[in-house]
């Protein structure tokens, strides 16, 4: 039936270890550790057959075109190409680490029952892992989204005695609905019907008018934009569905969920494509992309700086961080319409950093998330104002946070560098190919000194500074090793990609190599980039693009050689007087001592910052129940 | 109000219950009233336009079993002043609190509830002012009782609460030990991100009891020296505060020569304050070059003071009954040959800091009150005059020979910082027409000193206001029969213009803090009145000033 | 030719290392005599950080990030300085490194400070933190553009692209403008009047820094002076691309000299100003921004 069973089987019989479950876990529900260990039992071996999948996809060579599973009269296409692998591949990777996590993490609730949560949980990840399997945008979507929507749906609610929850995942449900209604419409009015693959409906967009064409896209980018969580569309219901949900699952919601966007935008706009591209103008479209992430990375992170709660930090910095994949993609889009061999190559640089960035972001926003739970389930609170001083008490956790919040804001020699310095470096470069573009890169290396902001905030306010001593009654403690696992693993992953990312460059062009019908197609045919882009365990370079000359280059090994160089001289000048070291209290003038009055709070970190951009908006707390909902 | 139509108004109000008497000139008038209708009278004389000076509690239970506590005001317009009196039971020294409605009264019932064990109902923050942290309660030190030198044991849980934050603040410990601050006190700055949301003040950290010293130790011609050193800054103008206040006491006329010398003395202090004040203005919003400037122009003037005093400090020239040395034609050249030298520099950094857009830009708007609010706290000086407040003793009250001069009173009414910078600023001219008026007007001979009657009769009350580069300084004397004060009150500037900061600093940046309160130039040690002796100073070795700048400038030793 | 490419990071370490505490002498002695003062000896920050090394470690916070800021804010300084093409010579890292990564060691010697002050746990350190990265934020872009605004001429972000005479590139209206804005953010960058803001010595007590002593302060205070210069040479690099021979020596001496007019400047104008509220500051940089971001698209037209 199936051309490639060797992907498809492993991809299904996950699915039915997932969906298996669903319905055995909640029967141990009421012994919660047993119930932990039983779901990750399940969701573990379901991952690792998608990774293996997913993998040998990517790597090794996926399907060439949609094949259909039949039920009866009704053809779902499938498509397991590289893509997919790679998506099912970090789909994977999260969701197991992160039922890993769940096993102790679900302790910090006792007042709820296991038995949603177990059932749901399963079912989210086989609703992704399907989602990014399909490849239409009726049937088979449907079904895929429905279930992925309403199983986060009873996630995010999971703590449903508290009245912002419950308006969070209505809010989420609301307008997740509205996205598959948009998506699905987009399909109708390209004239699919059901069991139209997206190649299939590409070649019906041939010869439409500018109109439809529009019509279509615009759905499609509305719809796959409010998954993804780009401004403003993100900003509706991302925040308070990602902070209120249970600590594994926000790291699943952000760390991979949102990718399931992306991944529609990227087989919408990279992969459905009329043939030869006919009447589709990638220039403007790739535009629009652009300006959407560019846009959507300026606000995110800006409200994120302005977030008290741990985790709205973390969630509006997803919407951030999604801007950047966003304008990676608009950039390659954009550059890829040029009649320049030379800039379609730089958007070949754009698209491996937009999906290195995807990889990155899952690895170190998960592992944010897991410290965000971790904090939570060390001190009961999340609250940055009353956090600080953790560093002493949960090293590991806070050494781990350190990795993460490094890579996220991007610090050479990380995982968030190495994928930003793609996406800065292809927009940079593109020159007056697009004034706009160069500017959107600038915007992003602004922004990336904001991420740093916010994480410093982050990292500083919960683990060093200080607070946690009169706030947190209770006594705290480093988390259970089965939390720290899951962490530790993905700081590894992070350390990795940060430090070899031309692994991760090679894992991705391969897994373009084997899309078949990717826009780009060509640059990732063997020798493609020959010549214009070497990736090695010596960094990234691009160059001779115009012309002979280096045109960028990292190396994130150098790097670290030579801060470890240039460390290892401050050492020793530190050193040289023999200088003894003599523990003092606080300095506070001489008249009070350092306490929870005086130390100073994580509201007021960056005031003149967050005043110059308050137009920027940001709420830092999720409306309560209905009754607040007004305005007095 | 006139002092006539004053006293109707008041015998209108308050019948049999007020007694009306004149001081010791007719400028002072003074109201003894029952302690029923002590507050009413109070309320009644700020209403009636009197400005709160300050109040004065004494112990004197020894001659009449009672404690008294005056209310000073003056009315500036009419140029008078009024000293409303009562008095309390030993056993009950109790009274109604004005600091509600008169919040510039709200210190000095405070430091009666320490030194005197007063109490003041409905004061709105009946917490410790003046006694340190660790003082016991009950134990109060101006009561006759209590011995200048008492040390008593340290005392557990009797320290000072800070205010509580307001909601969703943070507190910014500053001081004692904190670079804007160049005397001990701590500010408590309740900071919402960086906006000052309030403000709480503890200071007084090294009163040391000059009052009580010289109410117990000292004689009446002793006390100038002590008083002088009240101030780092402004000794001429205490020591001839306390002095006017003996002599007005005593009823002792000095020679018009003497008046004139005192004159030019307390201007050539203005200059000189005025001059360090603008410097550390500078150094407060980060500009050392108007710090330095500033200070290498006053420099000639504290040589010249030198030449003038013996001491670079303006120390040592006035004593009760007139000044100490004279000044000879010799050094009446050399003081204009000064003047003329500092005006033309001064020119020049003026223009440099009143053109100076950044300037403009740190202290315009910074710690704004409106003149209404600027009345309410009395504030004094430069500060009120900054404000739109037309108020200055030499002209309203005029002592010494300022009756006889003729000089501008700089008002700005911006009412904020750039205010007070600009008529301190501008007062350094008119200083400076002031000293040149007073060499040319002075009589060219005449005594120095006045031969002061060995025994100054008791119990005569005596007030005296001295315009001191920072405000209105007040001492208030009663004279005592061992020939010594009996109750001597210092209330320097600071003392009042330091109770309106928290106001000022009110919804400004925290990195406004150091001008804001360096505005009002505060000398904490005028506020506190401190005593300090060097018992290192064993030896003596004078130093030539090039030694010195060798000193300062090589590494050797000399 | 080869063992000179493999040389140049290390002449740039030493000249920089031996050099910076020499250019923060002449800014103090350049002060004092705007001041009427005599001043210390130029030598006198030599003494400085050396007297500085002798002293006791103060530790007020007993976690290793506070051990750690100092540690980092000189290695990322050293690294930067390491890499340029000072004296106009690429060394051997040019190949591997661009511009870029540049202007992340610099933001990452920014974070060792904050880092440092958050750790140190001192209300002050925390304001002064916060106005530290601030002030990051809002001059960074401005920093970017004068990096790449050879770049996107020349569409290449190597570190040749930072001296864009050496590259050829002409002096046209964006170089005109951005050498307007780097001059007026040029007292943002090396952190002086009047825009020390965060250390703010009168009302934050040298903010970040007001915790650590000793060593970890000299090494601070070295990082910032080797920062300073760093943009001096930045400044000369860019926007002064004709003071070359083509003989390295020469070059180096001719750089070290146009610096020291750099240093000038930033004394002259930190002894005329007072120091500004970061609330002002922040309006002010986002017009540079703004002049900024007309610069590049100015670059990218050509003009």
């Amino acid at each position: 039936m199936f051309t490639r069973p060797d992907l498809v089987i492993p991809v299904f019989a996950a699915l039915a270890a997932l969906a298996a479950a669903a319905v055995v876990t909640p029967l141990f529900a009421a012994r919660r550790r047993a119930a932990g260990i039983v779901h990750f039992a399940f969701v573990a071996a379901a991952c690792v057959l998608l990774a293996w999948a997913g993998l040998k996809a990517a790597l090794g060579g996926g399907m060439d075109e949609a094949e259909f599973l039949r039920l009866g009269p009704i053809a779902v296409p499938i498509l397991i190409d590289g893509l997919s692998g790679l998506f099912l591949a970090v789909i994977a990777v999260l969701s197991a680490l992160s039922a890993l996590y769940a096993i102790r993490y679900m302790d910090h609730y006792p007042d709820y029952g296991l038995g949603r949560f177990t059932a749901a949980f399963p079912v989210f990840i086989l609703g992704m892992a399907a989602l990014v399997t399909v490849d239409d945008l009726s049937l088979g979507f449907t079904l895929a989204w429905q279930l992925m929507t309403l199983s986060s749906f009873v996630l995010i609610r999971f703590e449903r005695r508290k009245p912002e929850n419950v308006r969070a995942a209505a809010k989420y449900l609301a307008l997740m609905e509205l996205a598959w209604l948009l998506v699905v419409g987009g399909g109708l009015v390209a004239g699919g019907s059901i069991g139209d693959s997206l190649h299939t409906l590409g070649g019906k967009l041939a010869g439409a008018g500018a109109g439809p064409l529009f019509a279509v896209y615009g759905l499609l980018l509305v719809g796959f934009g409010l998954k993804a969580g780009v401004f403003p569309l993100g900003q509706l219901w991302l925040p308070d569905a990602h902070s209120v949900a249970p600590s594994p699952v926000s790291a699943l919601l952000s760390g991979v969920m949102l990718k399931t966007g992306i991944f529609g935008l990227l087989r919408v706009f990279f992969f459905m494509l009329p043939p030869g591209g006919n009447g589709f103008d990638a220039a403007l479209w790739g535009l629009v992309l652009a300006a959407v992430g560019a846009a959507t990375l300026f606000i995110g992170t800006i409200q994120s700086v302005k977030q008290s709660d741990a985790k709205r930090l973390l969630a509006f910095s997803s919407i951030g961080q999604i801007g950047y994949i966003v304008l990676g993609m608009g950039a390659a889009l954009l550059l890829s319409g040029s009649g320049v061999p030379a800039v379609r190559s730089l958007a070949a640089v754009a698209i491996l950093g937009a999906l290195f960035h995807v990889l990155n972001h899952a690895a170190f926003k998960g592992l944010l998330f897991l410290t965000g739970g971790s904090l939570l389930y060390a001190t009961g609170t999340k609250d940055l104002n009353r956090l600080g001083g953790l560093i002493k008490l949960m090293p590991v956790s806070a050494a781990v946070a350190g990795v993460a919040s490094l890579s996220i804001a991007g610090m050479p020699p990380s995982s968030g560098f190495a994928s930003k310095w793609t996406i800065i470096t292809s927009s940079l470069l593109a020159g007056d190919a697009s004034v706009l573009l160069v500017l959107f890169g600038i915007a992003a290396l602004f922004t990336s000194v904001v991420t740093l902001a916010c994480y410093v905030k982050f990292f500083g306010m919960a683990f060093t500074a200080s607070g946690s001593e009169w706030t947190v009654k209770k006594e705290i403690r480093e988390v259970p090793v089965l939390m720290l696992l899951p962490k530790l693993a993905l700081a590894a992953v992070c350390i990795v990609q940060g430090l070899f990312p031309f692994l991760f460059f090679g894992l991705i062009s391969s897994a373009l190599a084997n899309s078949r019908g990717f826009l780009l197609g060509e640059a990732f045919t063997p020798g493609g980039l020959d010549g214009m882009l070497s990736v090695s365990l010596l960094g990234i370079r691009v160059h001779d693009l115009f012309g002979p000359g280096l045109n960028a280059a990292v190396a994130p090994l150098v790097v670290l050689g030579l801060l470890a160089a240039a460390l290892a001289a401050a050492v020793l000048l530190r050193r040289s007087a023999g200088s003894r070291e003599v523990a003092v209290p606080t300095w506070l003038c001489g008249y009070q001592e350092l306490s929870d009055k005086n130390r100073y709070r994580d509201h007021g970190m960056f005031a003149a910052f967050k005043n110059f951009f308050r137009w920027t908006g940001g709420r830092t707390s999720p409306k309560a129940g209905r009754r607040q909902g007004g305005r007095p | 109000m006139t002092k006539d139509s004053l006293i109707r108004t008041l015998r209108d109000g308050f019948g049999p219950a007020l007694t009306v008497s004149e001081g010791a000139t007719p400028k002072r008038l003074v109201l003894d009233i029952d302690r029923t209708a002590f507050r009413a009278a109070a309320l009644k004389l700020r209403a009636a336009g009197g400005r709160y000076m300050v109040g004065v509690g004494s112990d004197e239970r020894d001659r009449r079993g009672a404690f008294g506590m005056i209310h000073l005001f003056a009315f500036d317009k009419d140029g008078f002043t009024v000293a409303l009196r009562t008095s309390a039971p030993a056993e009950t020294p109790e009274f109604d609190s004005i600091a509600p409605e008169i919040p510039a009264a709200g210190w000095t019932e405070r430091e009666y509830m320490d030194l005197l064990g007063f109490t003041f109902k409905g004061n709105p923050k009946p917490k410790k002012l003046i006694l340190a942290d660790d003082w016991p309660a009950g134990i109060h030190p101006l009561r006759k009782e209590v011995p200048y030198n008492l040390v008593p044991p340290s005392a557990e849980d009797v320290a000072y609460e800070l205010d509580e934050a307001p909601e969703g603040t943070t507190t910014v410990p500053i001081g004692p030990f904190h670079p804007s601050l160049h005397e001990p006190a701590h500010f408590a700055v309740y900071v919402d991100g960086e906006t000052i949301k309030g403000c709480d003040y503890r200071g007084f950290m090294t009163h040391r009891g000059i009052e009580k010293l010289c109410q117990t130790q000292v004689s009446y011609n002793e006390v100038p020296f002590v008083a002088e050193r009240i101030c780092g800054i402004c000794g001429s103008v205490h020591a001839a505060a306390y002095s006017q206040s003996v002599e007005e006491a005593a009823g002792i006329k000095i020679a018009r020569r003497a008046e004139f010398i005192r004159t030019i003395m307390l201007e050539i202090e203005r200059l000189h304050s005025h001059l360090l004040w603008l410097g550390v203005a500078g150094h407060l919003i980060g500009y050392d070059t108007i710090f330095m400037q500033s200070w290498r122009v006053r420099e000639p003037i504290m040589w010249l003071s030198e030449r003038l005093t013996g001491n670079r400090k303006t120390y040592g020239m006035i004593v009760i009954g007139g000044v100490r040395r004279d000044i000879t034609p010799a050094l009446r050249e050399d003081i204009l040959g000064v003047l003329k030298k500092v005006e033309t520099e001064v020119g020049g950094l003026k223009d440099a800091v009143l053109k100076d857009t950044s300037i403009h830009r740190r202290t315009k708007g910074v710690g704004f009150i409106p003149r209404e609010e600027a009345e309410a706290w009395s504030l004094l000086g430069p500060v009120a005059r900054g404000r739109g407040v037309d108020i200055d003793v030499r002209r309203d009250h005029p002592y010494a020979a300022y009756d006889e001069l003729s000089f501008d009173v700089p008002v700005m009414d911006s009412g904020d910082v750039w205010g007070t910078l600009v008529v301190r600023l501008l007062e350094i001219f008119e200083s400076i027409k002031i000293v040149r008026q007073a060499l040319d007007k002075m009589p060219s001979d005449g005594p120095l000193l006045t031969e002061v009657a060995d025994v100054l009769p008791a119990y005569r009350h005596g007030l005296s206001m001295v315009e001191a580069p920072r405000g209105e300084s007040v001492h208030y004397l009663i004279t005592g029969p061992e020939n010594r004060p009996e109750r001597w009150r210092v209330r320097a500037p600071t003392y009042t213009n330091l109770q309106g900061v928290p106001r000022m600093l009110l919804d400004n940046q925290l990195a406004d803090f150091p001008i804001i309160v360096g505005s009002i130039d505060p000398c904490f040690s005028c506020t506190d009145r401190v005593l300090v002796v060097d018992g290192r100073a064993r030896s003596r070795r004078v130093f030539a000033r090039s030694e010195i700048e060798a000193l300062g400038r090589g590494r050797r030793k000399p | 030719m080869r063992a000179l490419t493999y040389a140049a990071p290390l002449i740039n370490a030493l000249v920089f290392l031996l050099a910076a505490p020499l250019y923060e002498g002449v800014l103090r002695k350049l002060a004092a005599k705007i001041q009427s003062r005599q001043g210390p000896p130029l030598i006198q920050p030599y003494r400085d950080l050396l007297k500085l090394l002798g002293k006791q470690t103060l530790n007020s916070a007993g976690s290793w990030p506070f051990k750690l800021a100092p540690l980092g804010a000189f290695a990322a300084a050293l690294a930067v300085v390491v890499l340029i093409p000072f004296g106009g010579r690429l060394g051997v890292f040019a190949g591997r490194l661009d511009v870029i990564v540049v202007i992340y060691l610099l933001t990452l010697g920014g974070v060792a400070v904050l880092l440092g002050a958050l750790a140190s746990r001192n209300t002050f350190a925390l304001i002064g933190a916060s106005r530290e990265m601030v002030t990051m934020i809002m001059v960074e872009p401005v920093l970017a553009v004068t990096l790449i605004l050879g770049a996107v001429k020349l569409r290449s972000l190597g570190l040749a692209a930072a001296m864009p005479g050496a590259a050829g590139a002409k002096f046209t209206l964006a170089t005109g403008l951005m050498l307007a804005v780097y001059l007026l953010a040029l007292q943002a960058f090396v952190a002086r009047q009047p825009f020390d803001i965060a250390e703010a010595e009168v009302e934050l007590l040298e903010g970040p820094f007001i915790e650590y002593s000793g060593p970890n302060y000299a090494l601070f205070k070295y990082a910032m002076m080797l920062k300073q210069m760093f943009y001096a040479w930045l400044f000369v690099s860019v926007f002064l691309p004709w003071i070359r021979t083509g003989i390295y020596p020469a070059d180096i001496v001719l750089q070290l000299a146009a610096m020291l007019v750099v240093f000038l400047l930033i004394g002259l104008v930190g002894s005329t100003n007072p120091r500004l509220r970061i609330d002002q500051a922040v309006r002010y940089y986002a017009v540079l921004i703004v002049l900024s971001l007309a610069a590049v698209a100015l670059a990218v037209k050509g003009w």
